[in-house]
């Protein structure tokens, strides 16, 4: 069976980026002035600090190039699916009839790109769909909750 | 409108009492000196020296807190009511926190029975009800406890009530009066009961049973027994006195799970009757629990591992809302050999597919070489262990290499056993997944129950074609083993076709 995915904008791939550069910042930056300038770590210890900084740089320029490249969903008559990943790709689906809830949430970097996510709730567990437009979050939005709507009618008529 | 209103059995006040005084003797046995101390001052000057010391003052303590215990629960018991009208259950309680607890009938998905030692001297029930509220799955939602009659008449009005609202009009099946003791005479007409005897009992204990327990025991045992032997009794009691208090408190423990096990399932019987299970166990503490076959999530067949050694089975059933003592897996068989097992579940639980189930695929091929490359981390972590033992804290070359080592053939022996337990079978009702390192889980998942299917590609499993994954349940989850990705999408394309919530 042939999928339509539908991948993101270009905005998702540069909010990832800054995502990733802020809470690197937040986790060497502190590191690095507690360990050069309180602890006066030696050689081996500016060495870690060292192969991290590359490590996150690296990390910075390559991971949301490759995780926007991976990124794909799919949201049809009976299912949602959520492709994603960097190097381990993992892939979810939700039947449509199974969902319960649906939310948008924005966070403080994603309402900077004016994106949102939708997340879809189950009885057993949710689905994130991610770094969507903030048009097209409520579009989806308002598609499943009328779904949800008209499953609950079917089966009340029942 | 019918109005039923009752109260709970006096007894339930002095049971309170009974388990403030179990805390009190707990906190006394934390201040045990004192408190040999003072039965040694009292052996030697006599019970009115130490009345007259002060003890009188502990004592008219204790006394007090004990009769405002009981008043506290005198009075819970007085304004504590239990409505019964027409489709709902109230429990109303007017203490100093007005409380009312109102559940609709139809949203009750189990009355359960149970006595311990104390009901039953006394001869009352714990009636235990069950919502299929996901808040409150891990909880029992009411717990009350009436006279004897009372009980098995409420019980049975619940379920009366239970089966009219969800249009079965047919309560012949139901209209029994029936004690959970009593539950095998009930054999009678077309039903089939199955009943454990207690060698049963024992042996599915022993089946059951931890396998690092186990051996730990055993090797203890000979352990001690050798040293008795080379060194002698003096030597072991002065030298190892703190192994042998190891090895002691290890056998009462793996002892302790046998013995925990055959009171809890003494007597087992489970029968099947219109939509539900009915089960009733226990030797000390007798509980009697129906489970409506409509509310089982998922059905694993389980192997524990002495169990597997055996060639032996026990089926447990996953539900919401109603729990086990050890969570929301209840016991609907003990242990059984493989064409029993499938007897006993089609006559227990025909909706389920049993046919052909022991004969599922091995999980793919490339999964052991996904597992080998997913284990390289932990050989790293091995290696830096080594390491830093032996430079840093200058461990003798034998501690540095071998301790290190030997966890790390602990962790591949875990991957190599979780690559030959795997396994699979799509059949068109649902999914047959086996998974597990010493024992065995063998898990089956209507289509229908899944809720969302995450399947993972590892680099390297994608170079194989193959994923894992994992169906999330209701209030559980069942990992997929390695399987071809076309298979993926067959098993996603299907419970897409589940209508059913």
């Amino acid at each position: 069976m042939n999928i339509d995915y539908i991948r993101l904008q270009k905005t998702a791939q540069h909010c990832m980026r800054i995502s990733a550069i802020i809470v690197l910042a937040i986790i060497l930056i502190p590191s690095t002035i507690l360990s050069i300038w309180l602890l006066e770590v030696e050689t081996i210890g500016k060495i870690v600090l060292g192969i991290s900084w590359a490590l996150a740089i690296a990390y910075i320029i390559a991971a949301p190039k490759v995780r926007y490249e991976r990124y794909r969903y799919c949201i049809d008559e009976e299912a949602i699916r959520v492709r994603e990943g960097l190097l381990w790709v993992s892939e979810s689906i939700v039947p449509i009839e199974r969902l319960h809830k649906i939310e948008i949430s924005q966070g403080p970097i994603a309402r900077i790109f004016k994106l949102s996510t939708v997340c879809v709730t189950t009885a057993g567990g949710d689905v994130k769909v991610k770094f969507l437009e903030d048009e097209v979050a409520a579009e989806i939005a308002e598609k499943l909750k009328n779904k949800i709507n008209f499953i609950a009618q079917a089966e009340r008529a029942e | 409108m019918e109005k039923k209103k009752i109260r709970c059995h006096f007894s339930i006040i002095f049971e309170s009492l009974w388990k403030f005084w179990v805390v009190i003797f707990i906190l006394l046995l934390n201040e045990l000196e004192v408190i040999i101390e003072i039965v040694q001052d009292i052996g030697k000057d006599g019970i009115m020296a130490f009345l007259e010391t002060g003890g009188i003052w502990g004592l008219l303590i204790l006394v007090a807190i004990t009769l405002i215990v009981f008043g506290i629960q005198f009075f819970r018991w007085r304004k504590t009511w239990i409505i019964l009208e027409d489709n709902l259950v109230i429990i109303e309680r007017n203490t100093l926190k007005k409380v009312k607890n109102t559940i609709a009938i139809e949203n009750i998905s189990a009355v359960n029975m149970e006595r311990n030692l104390f009901e039953r001297i006394v001869g009352t029930y714990r009636i235990k009800m069950d919502t299929n509220s996901m808040t409150t799955a891990n909880e029992t939602d009411v717990s009350i406890v009436f006279r004897e009659d009372v009980a098995i008449a409420f019980r049975k009005t619940i379920l009366e009530r239970m089966h009219k609202l969800k249009g079965n009009l047919d309560t012949s099946a139901l209209s029994e009066e029936r004690q959970p003791d009593e539950l095998t005479k009930a054999s009678a007409g077309d039903r089939k009961v199955f009943h454990y005897s207690p060698l049963d009992m024992v042996k599915h204990s022993f089946y059951s049973m931890h396998i690092l327990g186990l051996l730990i025991s055993i090797g203890g045992i000979g352990g001690m027994i050798w040293y008795v032997s080379e060194f002698g009794w003096y030597s072991f009691l002065n030298e190892a006195l703190g192994g042998l208090i190891a090895v002691v408190i290890m056998v009462i423990g793996s002892i302790y799970g046998i013995v925990k096990n055959f009171f809890k399932y003494y007597d087992f019987t489970v029968y099947r009757d219109g939509k539900d299970l009915h089960i009733k166990c226990g030797l000390i503490k007798l509980r009697s629990y129906t489970i409506p076959v409509d509310k089982i999530t998922a059905i694993t067949v389980q192997q524990p591992v002495i169990a597997r050694l055996f060639g032996k089975y026990h089926v447990e059933v996953t539900t919401v809302g109603m729990q086990d003592e050890d969570g929301e897996n209840s016991n609907i068989t003990m242990a059984l050999s493989k064409e029993e097992c499938i007897t006993h579940m089609e006559e227990l639980v025909p909706e389920y597919y049993w046919d052909g189930i022991f004969d599922y695929s091995k999980e793919e091929k490339g999964g052991a070489m996904v597992r080998v490359v997913k284990s390289i981390k932990w050989h790293v972590l091995v290696i830096i262990a080594m390491v830093l033992l032996f430079t840093l804290a200058e461990a003798p070359w034998y501690i540095a290499v071998l301790a290190p080592l030997a966890f790390d053939l602990f962790v591949c022996l875990l991957y190599i056993l979780s690559h030959k337990t795997a396994g699979y079978k799509i059949k068109e009702e649902g999914l047959v997944l086996v998974n597990g390192y010493f024992a065995k889980h063998i898990s089956l998942v209507k289509y229908q129950k899944a809720q969302v299917l995450t399947m993972t590609y590892h680099p390297v499993a994608k170079r194989y074609g193959i994923g894992d994954g994992t169906i999330m349940l209701l209030n559980t989850a069942v990992s997929v083993p390695y399987i071809k990705e076309d298979l993926a999408s067959e098993i996603s394309d299907r419970i897409i076709g589940g209508t059913t919530k």
